[in-house]
């Protein structure tokens, strides 16, 4: 597979990585009873920003390894540049992770309005995001693959 | 999968020009050998102006390089 094929694997697997320490946290509080208070405490913000760190630091450690193993295996350097196609698959991603997100977003809200916890619109958004970042990478995965 | 109906000779041109490699073509033309790849394999058909700098680089006009067929409906 393409440098970038395996690049947006590598960014796939840290999203779900990511997404799944985050649930996994999200989980715990939950059967603590963490969901019943009506404010949203730090340590939610905290939790999210601890998880944000890991995922950063997973990206650049996978981009680092697929960058190496590609070009042990493939003797394929890291493109120098972002062309036509490279840049027309990252807005077709990028289109479908924006209206995933839209939708997470106005769910959250509706959430806030119908009256539920601040702690599920907080999550709900948490969940959109994830989602959304995953989607845009599945479908420039496939892009990559199936060509357009 | 990319507008069948635009099909193309990258191919045979690279032949034709002393066995031009892919990553040579994609160098002179300014994109990834990816491209070039997908575009070989019907699987992306390139901007217009790419489309003339492939043509370009081959010296030849630009329908020697991709044809177009009508019959033929992209998805």
């Amino acid at each position: 597979m393409s440098y970038q094929g395996n690049q947006t694997i590598a960014y796939l697997i840290s999203s779900l990585l990511g997404a799944g320490i985050y649930s996994f946290y999200a989980i715990q509080q939950y059967q603590r009873g963490g969901f019943a208070s009506t404010t949203i405490s730090s340590q939610w913000g905290t939790a999210m920003l601890v998880v944000i760190g890991i995922q950063i630091i997973l990206s650049i450690v996978s981009a680092f390894l697929v960058t190496i193993l590609q070009a042990i295996r493939e003797r394929e350097e890291k493109p120098s540049l972002a062309d036509e196609r490279d840049q027309l698959i990252e807005l077709k991603a990028n289109k479908i992770a924006y209206s995933v997100f839209g939708i997470g977003f106005l769910i959250a809200m509706i959430t806030l309005a119908v009256g539920l916890r601040p702690l599920v619109m907080f999550n709900m958004l948490i969940v959109s995001l994830y989602t959304a970042a995953i989607l845009g990478y599945i479908v420039q995965l496939s892009l990559y693959r199936r060509g357009f | 999968m990319g507008s069948k109906s635009i099909s193309n000779s990258i191919r045979k041109l690279r032949f034709n020009h002393d066995e031009m490699t892919q990553q040579q073509l994609a160098e002179k033309a300014g994109v990834t050998r990816q491209t070039i790849i997908a575009m070989e394999q019907g699987k992306y058909s390139p901007s217009l102006e790419l489309a003339f700098r492939i043509a370009h680089v081959f010296g030849v006009p630009l329908d020697e390089v991709f044809s177009y067929d009508p019959e033929i409906k992209s998805p």
